[in-house]
C-alpha cells in the first residue's frame, strides 16, 4: 500500500522524476501511460520491498553460525573472501534452498500489492498488457470484469479456472523442485 | 623464509593502506545503497509537509521549499474516518492475533506430542495448504455463500487465523523443550491442557513473540481481504481507506469529513501513508530483533 504512494510521488505527473526532469530542462515522461518501463520498475519495487526481509532471514542464519569457525579459519590464513566461501555460504545454503523453493512454488502467483496499487491498473488501462497477471486478472473478473482485458470482459469460469491452473502448477513445480534437491542433497529438501 | 623487520613492516603498512581502501569503497557503495533505499521514504514524508499548491506547481522534493503543517493540520481537525479506520484495524488486528495465536500453538503443541503415523499424517494436513489450494474464487464463494461473511469484520478474521508456516515453525519449538519437564508434570497429575499452558507455553515465549508479531503485521497491513468483501464504508481498515483515498480524491473530498471546504488532497495523501505507516515502522524498529531471533529458532525440519 505505501509502495503505492512512494511510487506515485516518485513518479507522478508532478513526482520526484518528473520534477528532476523539468529542471534538467528535459521533457516528463508519463510513467503511467507509457507500458513499457514498467517492466523494470515493478523489479525494482519488488527488490526495495523484498530486501529488507530476504536480509534478516540470511542475518539470522548467519547469526547462528559459531563464530569458532572462522577464528580457526583466520588462525589458517583464510582470507575474507575464502571465509564467506567456505563457512557462511554453506552453512546458510539450507536457508538459500528453502527460499528458493517456496518462490519456485509461488512463480505463477504474484505480488498482487505489486502488481495492483503501484501500477494503478484501475485508472491506468494502458499499463495492463505490461502489468496485467494471473492474481489481478482473477481479481478483476471477481469485481465483474469492470474493466476489459484485450478481447472483451473476462468471464468468472474462467477466472476460476484461471486461478485453479495456478495452484495445479505451483504444486507441480514445487514437488519437482523438491525432487531435484532430494536427489542432489537429501538433507536439504523440503519435505 | 624468514622476513626482516623492515619488510614486515612495510608488508603490514601496505596491507593497511589496502584494508583501508577496500574498507571505504565497500562502505561508500553500502551507504549509497543504503540511501537508495530510504529516499523514497523521505519523499514521502518531505511531501507531506509541502504545502500542497507547491506540490502541484512545483512538484515533489526531497526538502520542501517552504514547509508546513497544512496537510497535518487539515488530517487532524476533523479525523472521523482515519479515527474510525484505526479502530477497525486495531479491533481485527487484536482480536485476530489473540485468537490466532492460541489455535496456532495449540495445534503445533498437538502435532509436537502425537508420536507415529498420525503426526505425518496431521503434519501433511496442516501443510498442504501452503502446497495447494483451490485459487481466489472458491475462496471467494466460501466466504460469502457458505458462510455469508460479506461486510462483516469477522470476514476480515478468519482467514489470517491460522498459517501453517507459523503452526509447523511452532510445532518445531515445540520439539524442541525438554521432553523431561513434559513428562515429569504428566506424572505429578497435570492434565494436557495444564501442561501446555503452564509449562509448554512460559517457556516458548520467544517463538511465541516472533510469531505474534508476523500475525499482528499481517493483519495491520492488510487490505486484500478489506478489498474482497468489505462494501461498507464504516467497516473500513486503515490500509483499505489509504487505498480508497489514492483511488480517488474526489470521494474523499465529498466525504462528509471535509465537506465545504477543499482539502490540500496531494499533501493529505502523503499525510494519511505516514500517519498509517508510522506505527508499524515503530513497531518494526522496536521489535527488530525479535524476527532475527525468531527466524533463528524455527529451522522448520
Amino acid at each position: 500500500m505505501i509502495v503505492g504512494y512512494i511510487a506515485y510521488a516518485l513518479l507522478g505527473a508532478n513526482g520526484f522524476i518528473n520534477t528532476a526532469l523539468k529542471e534538467a530542462a528535459l521533457d516528463p515522461f508519463p510513467f503511467y501511460t507509457k507500458p513499457d518501463p514498467w517492466r523494470l520498475i515493478l523489479i525494482v519495487a519488488n527488490l526495495w520491498g523484498g530486501v529488507g526481509f530476504g536480509t534478516i532471514i540470511y542475518l539470522a542464519g548467519m547469526i547462528g553460525i559459531n563464530p569458532e569457525f572462522y577464528e580457526a579459519a583466520q588462525l589458517d590464513g583464510a582470507n575474507k573472501f575464502q571465509q564467506i566461501v567456505s563457512i557462511t555460504l554453506p552453512l546458510i545454503s539450507y536457508l538459500i534452498v528453502i527460499q528458493i523453493l517456496l518462490a519456485v512454488g509461488r512463480i505463477f502467483f504474484a505480488n498482487f500489492g505489486l502488481f495492483y496499487f503501484v501500477p494503478q491498473v484501475w485508472r491506468n488501462g494502458a499499463l495492463l498488457p505490461v502489468v496485467d497477471v494471473i492474481d489481478t486478472f482473477v481479481f478483476r473478473a471477481l469485481q465483474g470484469g469492470s474493466f476489459q482485458a484485450g478481447a472483451g470482459v473476462v468471464k468468472l469460469g474462467m477466472a476460476a479456472a484461471a486461478g485453479f491452473y495456478q495452484s495445479v502448477v505451483g504444486l507441480i513445480l514445487i514437488v519437482s523442485a523438491n525432487l531435484i534437491v532430494r536427489k542432489i542433497s537429501a538433507e536439504h529438501s523440503l519435505f | 623464509m624468514q622476513l626482516t623487520e623492515t619488510k614486515k613492516a612495510s608488508f603490514l603498512s601496505s596491507y593497511r593502506v589496502q584494508k583501508r581502501a577496500a574498507e571505504t569503497l565497500i562502505h561508500g557503495l553500502m551507504i549509497l545503497i543504503a540511501g537508495g533505499m530510504i529516499l523514497p521514504f523521505i519523499l514521502v514524508i518531505s511531501a507531506s509537509l509541502t504545502p500542497n499548491q507547491d506540490l502541484m506547481v512545483k512538484g515533489y522534493k526531497i526538502i520542501p521549499d517552504r514547509p508546513s503543517n497544512e496537510a497535518y493540520a487539515y488530517l487532524f481537525k476533523s479525523p472521523a474516518s482515519l479515527i474510525r479506520g484505526y479502530g477497525v484495524t486495531l479491533i481485527v488486528s487484536l482480536t485476530g492475533t489473540t485468537l490466532g495465536m492460541l489455535m496456532m500453538s495449540m495445534t503445533g503443541y498437538g502435532l509436537s506430542r502425537i508420536i507415529g503415523r498420525t503426526r505425518r499424517a496431521l503434519t501433511l494436513y496442516v501443510l498442504f495448504p501452503v502446497l495447494f489450494s483451490g485459487g481466489l474464487i472458491p475462496f471467494y464463494l466460501v466466504m460469502t455463500q457458505m458462510y455469508h461473511l460479506n461486510d462483516s469484520l469477522l470476514a476480515l478474521i478468519f482467514p489470517y487465523l491460522v498459517s501453517p508456516f507459523n503452526v509447523l515453525l511452532l510445532r518445531s519449538y515445540f520439539n524442541q523443550l525438554p521432553q523431561e519437564i513434559l513428562e515429569s508434570a504428566k506424572i505429578d497429575g497435570a492434565s494436557e491442557a495444564r501442561i501446555f499452558f503452564q509449562i509448554a507455553i512460559p517457556l516458548s515465549t520467544p517463538a511465541l513473540a516472533t510469531i505474534g508479531l508476523f500475525t499482528l503485521l499481517g493483519y495491520w497491513n492488510d487490505f486484500w481481504l478489506a478489498m474482497l468483501f468489505i462494501r461498507d464504508t464504516k467497516l473500513y481498515p486503515l490500509q483499505y481507506l489509504l487505498f480508497q483515498i489514492l483511488n480517488n480524491a474526489q470521494a474523499f473530498e465529498k466525504s462528509p469529513m471535509v465537506q465545504g471546504i477543499s482539502p490540500p488532497t496531494h499533501s493529505l495523501r502523503m499525510a494519511m501513508a505516514v500517519v498509517a505507516a508510522g506505527p508499524t515502522i515503530f513497531v518494526s524498529l522496536f521489535l527488530g530483533r525479535y524476527f532475527v531471533r525468531g527466524i533463528t529458532l524455527g529451522a522448520l525440519k
